[in-house]
């Protein structure tokens, strides 16, 4: 169970952002955090990998306090025990697949279970390739499978279909989908699409501009008007 | 032609260029990762020689490191260095004066690597050492031989810095300098001489600079 309460007030873009929301995600299922742009789900995401700090708040996962503003707890990126993917620019443009999910690794030798995934996924003959010469969902297919090489506990996907045609999209929800069975790995994916979410996330937190939390299956907390 | 003032010149911007890479590397990612307030004063001053006339800091530099100041005489007394009339002088004057072309290239190529892939070590749990060797460092190559490439041109084309530090003695006699004296003493088919070899030398290096800094793959910055 990853629990969150959270402030934080900042100004993106020339625009005052707000954050202040308190939810409980749980464990070993895929969450999506839906809300309008400008609302905070990136952020919200990043103060959970320790990326951002927030002003005031907690944050605990599985029992393990990671952020504490009263009892001054601020444990470090890491120690968090999680995977982080991007919306764009998360391979090393200097390495090849095989050297980012090396690099990736703890010993520089790629975890089998990693390996039986790129194969599984067709993606294993991409070792050689630098990240220049893959399309943009192998990249993000990729990417997703460097997080998993330190084994996360919690896996965070900041908007990773972004930047995706629909086929791109669909391949990596099905990536997702078999990480999620085969590992039983905590997911949380901020994306603004009801679409996606629809197809992968099993709860959907919806982050209101008010700090106002709703959240439930996909169809019971957001409208299918796609 | 004498060669030496073109070996005592090589020498200098070859001792110039590796100095200054060294420090130029943990001064500049210093400068564009830290949040620390006061670090546009001290980006400020390192910049500083790009507009300051040479003069001005030669003439600084001997106030306070020439042979009459107390920290120059300190030098000379207990370690026999002399910071003036020697090549140690020339290449100290060098390295302060071309610090600037050294370090604004590197800190623009730190600063040009997304965001994204510096967080992206810290998420794979490396250090800040292991990070510069193995990300930044080799995604900024276009920055880093821009860098090498100006700090050696510029240290090649010195001259009123050198002229004030070095003097005229043989082992700070740089090739700009010669020229200048073999124009004075209307020697001028040497300086002609020396004149055209800075000059091809000068116009390969800023091709080099062109090619190495255009289309290199696998580099972002």
């Amino acid at each position: 169970m990853l629990s969150i309460e959270i402030h934080k007030r900042f100004v993106s873009k020339r625009r005052e952002v707000n954050i202040d929301y308190s939810v409980s995600i749980n464990s070993s299922v895929t969450t999506a955090l839906y809300g309008k742009s400008g609302v905070g789900k990136s952020s919200v995401l990043r103060m959970i990998a320790g990326l951002e700090t927030p002003e005031s708040g907690n944050i605990v996962f599985n029992d393990e306090q990671w952020f504490s503003s009263t009892e001054k707890i601020n444990i470090p990126i890491a120690k968090r025990k999680l995977g982080f993917v991007f919306q764009d620019y998360n391979l090393f443009p200097n390495m090849t697949v095989a050297g980012n999910l090396k690099y990736a690794s703890e010993n520089g030798k790629i975890p089998e279970r990693i390996s039986g995934l790129l194969n599984s996924a067709g993606l294993a003959s991409l070792m050689d390739a630098y990240p220049d010469e893959l399309s943009g969902g192998q990249r993000q297919r990729i990417a997703l499978l460097r997080a998993l090489c330190q084994e996360p506990e919690l896996l965070l996907l900041d908007e990773p279909f972004s930047a995706l045609d629909d086929e791109a999209i669909a391949e990596l929800i099905k990536e997702i989908k078999r990480i999620q069975e085969s590992l039983n790995t905590t997911i949380i994916v901020v994306s603004h699409r009801k679409d996606v979410i629809f197809k992968m996330a099993d709860y959907v937190v919806h982050l209101k501009p008010n700090g106002e939390v709703e959240h439930g299956k996909p169809e019971d907390t957001l409208e299918r008007d796609f | 032609m004498d060669y030496t003032p073109f070996l005592v010149t090589f020498k200098l911007a070859v001792f110039t260029t590796l100095i200054l890479f060294i420090i130029a590397i943990p001064i500049s990612y210093f400068l564009a990762f830290s949040k620390w307030k006061g670090k546009i004063i001290l980006e400020s001053i390192l910049m500083l020689p790009i507009i300051l006339p040479p003069t001005v800091l030669g003439f600084y530099y001997l106030s306070y490191l020439g042979p009459e100041s107390a920290v120059g005489a300190f030098f000379e007394d207990t370690f026999g260095i002399s910071f003036a009339f020697s090549f140690e002088g020339i290449l100290l004057g060098s390295v302060i004066y071309c610090t600037p072309f050294m370090l604004s290239p590197m800190m623009n190529g730190f600063r040009t690597i997304p965001r994204n892939i510096v967080e992206s070590t810290y998420l794979l749990k490396k250090s800040r050492w292991n990070a510069l060797w193995h990300v930044l460092l080799p995604n900024m190559k276009r920055s880093i031989w821009s860098a090498v490439l100006l700090t050696f041109a510029h240290t090649i084309g010195e001259f009123g810095l050198v002229l004030m530090i070095g003097g005229k003695m043989q082992e700070t006699n740089v090739a700009s300098v010669a020229i200048y004296d073999e124009m004075n003493s209307l020697n001028y088919d040497v300086a002609n001489n020396y004149a055209i070899v800075l000059l091809c030398i000068s116009f390969v290096l800023i091709v080099a600079l062109n090619l190495i800094t255009r289309n290199n793959r696998s580099t972002i910055a």
